[in-house]
């Protein structure tokens, strides 16, 4: 499988060659274009039953459905981008383990494992849906980004708005503090942050996803029931 | 008539440069800013009729702007609404059809008409009509998100919500990709297959899914 | 204190290093990312009255962040809202008037003074009220879209929409487009003259235009 990136940052591309006997998982509705000798299989999000893949779904925010493209001959070419403006990365894991952002999520080597990692009240504090796909094995994977991506090296501790995580080692914890004191709290326009404990890569978007959504959410007229 | 497009690919915008007497027509809306000594009339291009079936039918403004250099030369700097590049086709008697809402701004010379897409492109979404640009002069075209050029040769497959524009040597039918259950459940819907030899101008972003993302962030006002 | 901006023009965010000791000023909302140990500080803009009249009228923050890096060196991730880019503003003997949205932060030796937008406000949805930056000190600015800088000299039209900031010798007034028709029929509305010389910043696309743009595409 080889994967280049095309139109990084603003409207970043993932142009995937595939070798006959690859297979790689998308999020449903990534696909741009495809060669003519590219096959696609729609399966459930998770492997391992349909309560797994109802959790991500439901919890993870992902769609249940991802599709699986493979070769039915020769090299072949699939071409995959995000709904939203935005960068996309590439991510070797090696035998690891990476936690995503769930809408972040682009596409993965078929043989990685997909599972959410349910946040409990942590999320729900934060008034913003904090899940995160557990993803794990060998393989290529690919998050996608609003706005550019940043990889911090967090040792010791890091505040990071909640809006802008995209994805994290297994090696750092967070917890969801707030932000300053009372005051700053209220006033502040920051509300809740997450705090990044240990050591280990933290990649942060430059953008927030549900802070756009707020500003549509006044911009554009409400929708009849 | 010169110009130049400053800051591709992600919020680009064009600078033409207008030599005294020169025209170009925009889209309403389209001018950010301009030097003095250019004068800007307002008409519907083609008459009322033309301009009420472009607008209706291919998502065009029913009123185009004319800026016209009175004063010696002149400046002007166009942009687009949505995020993404903005395209320069240098047209010699031929013909392009681009998608809905596409246009920005091109020649006094060219022609502007809808084209009927034929009902392969209802079930398709992506508007009733295309528009189709004929003649010669400058064009300028955007797209949401960057733009992939592709020579076709032959076939090639692409999602429905990525087409900005193709030549009209190249033909396409709609089809659906998997089988029955992707049909329903792989978010891809339908794609275009594309035949022939010819350029295929394609946006990295689908206009849909962002609007269909956007939506689902609308507040809902229940009917009393 | 050290500034760089990343991921610019679509998406950028601004980095700021502190030394200890050392502050800057933000508009509420725009962290992205800090060390553990900032110590933070909100105040409210311009006193009660005037960041009160602002919420009311203008739907703006009443809120700036201050943040000083404590013993330890302070890193500090800065971004507005929306898509779009950041610019340095070296502020010096020119004042600098800048739209109130486009506001990111600021050295603490720069003042800020809101100033009502006047006619120009009445005709665009960019926001009541202007912020005037006086002092010496670094500035920065963000926009939606990339920004470009144009430096005027004698006259320059420019659509309210995509209007940033410009130094204070400028002046501007608000004019019709062309014919009463072209005002009502053109899209293009009302359109701000500038006069005099000096600094202008512009925005290469402006977010009701981006909202008209995705209405067209919504179920109603």
């Amino acid at each position: 499988m080889e994967i280049q990136l095309k139109y990084k940052p603003g409207f970043a591309m993932a142009l995937v060659t595939l070798n006959e006997g690859e297979k790689i998982r998308a999020e449903g509705g990534a696909m741009v274009g495809i060669s003519t000798n590219i096959n696609m299989v729609t399966e459930k999000a998770s492997r391992g039953g349909i309560l797994r893949s109802l959790k991500a779904a439901f919890l993870g925010g992902e769609n249940f459905w991802m599709n699986v493209f493979s070769s039915t001959d020769g090299k072949a070419e699939i071409k995959l981008a995000p709904t939203l403006p935005g960068d996309i990365i590439e991510c070797d894991l090696n035998n690891g383990t990476l936690y995503a952002q769930s809408t972040c999520f682009l596409a993965a080597d078929s043989s990685i494992d997909i599972d959410t990692k349910f946040q409990g009240l942590k999320g729900f504090f934060s008034g913003e849906s904090l899940f995160f796909l557990k993803l794990s094995g060998t393989g290529k994977l690919l998050l996608s980004s609003y706005g550019g991506i940043e990889k911090i090296s967090v040792q010791g501790s890091f505040l990071v708005d909640t809006g802008h995580i995209v994805a994290f080692d297994n090696t750092l914890n967070y917890q969801i503090i707030k932000f300053g004191g009372w005051k700053s709290f209220f006033f502040g326009g920051e509300g809740l942050v997450a705090r990044f404990t240990g050591n280990g890569n933290l990649y942060i978007q430059s953008r927030s996803v549900p802070e756009f959504g707020r500003w549509l959410r006044d911009a554009l007229p409400p929708k009849k029931e | 008539m010169k110009h130049e497009i400053i800051g591709k690919p992600d919020f680009p915008v064009v600078k033409i440069y207008l030599e005294h007497n020169e025209s170009i027509l925009a889209e309403s809306g389209a001018m950010v800013s301009m030097t003095s000594g250019i004068t800007i009339e307002t008409r519907a291009r083609g008459g009322v009729f033309s301009s009420l079936k472009r607008m209706v039918m291919s998502g065009e403004s029913f009123f185009q702007n004319k800026f016209t250099a009175t004063n010696g030369s002149g400046e002007i700097i166009f942009a687009p609404d949505t995020m993404g590049d903005v395209h320069f086709k240098k047209m010699s008697s031929e013909d392009i059809i681009l998608s809905r809402g596409a246009y920005i701004a091109g020649s006094p010379d060219l022609v502007i008409d809808s084209k009927w897409g034929g009902f392969k492109s209802m079930f398709g979404g992506e508007g009733i009509l295309f528009l189709k640009v004929s003649g010669t002069g400058a064009l300028f075209f955007s797209s949401f998100g960057a733009i992939d050029e592709i020579d076709v040769r032959g076939e090639c497959i692409i999602d429905n919500g990525h087409i900005v524009g193709f030549e009209p040597t190249l033909d396409f039918t709609i089809e659906k990709l998997g089988g029955i259950k992707s049909l329903f459940l792989s978010g891809e819907g339908f794609v275009c297959r594309f035949r022939g030899s010819g350029k295929l101008y394609m946006q990295t972003r689908n206009h849909s899914s962002f609007a269909a993302w956007a939506d689902g962030w609308r507040k809902v006002e229940s009917r009393q | 204190m050290k500034y760089s901006i990343k991921h610019n023009p679509s998406y950028a965010l601004l980095d700021v290093e502190l030394e200890p000791g050392e502050t800057i000023q933000s508009e509420a909302g725009v962290m992205v990312y800090m060390s553990d140990d900032a110590k933070i500080q909100t105040i409210m803009a311009g006193g009660f009255i005037t960041a009160l009249i602002r919420k009311l009228l203008g739907g703006e923050s009443m809120f700036y962040n201050i943040f000083t890096a404590p013993v330890r060196k302070l890193n500090l991730g800065l971004a507005p809202d929306l898509a779009g880019d950041i610019k340095k503003i070296d502020l010096g003997i020119t004042p600098v008037i800048i739209q109130r949205g486009s506001y990111l932060c600021s050295e603490p030796a720069i003042s800020l003074k809101t100033r009502f937008g006047g006619f120009r406000s009445l005709f665009s949805r960019e926001g009541l009220f202007l912020l005037e930056a006086n002092g010496q000190g670094v500035l920065y600015i963000n926009s939606y879209g990339a920004i470009m800088e144009v430096d005027v000299d004698g006259e320059y039209i420019l659509d309210t929409g995509h209007m940033v900031a410009f130094e204070s010798p400028l002046n501007f007034e608000v004019s019709k487009t062309g014919g009463w028709k072209s005002t009502l029929l053109s899209g293009e509305g009302f359109t701000m003259r500038f006069k005099g010389k000096g600094k202008l910043w512009i925005q290469t696309r402006v977010p009701g235009g981006f909202i008209y743009w995705l209405m067209r595409l919504l179920p109603s």
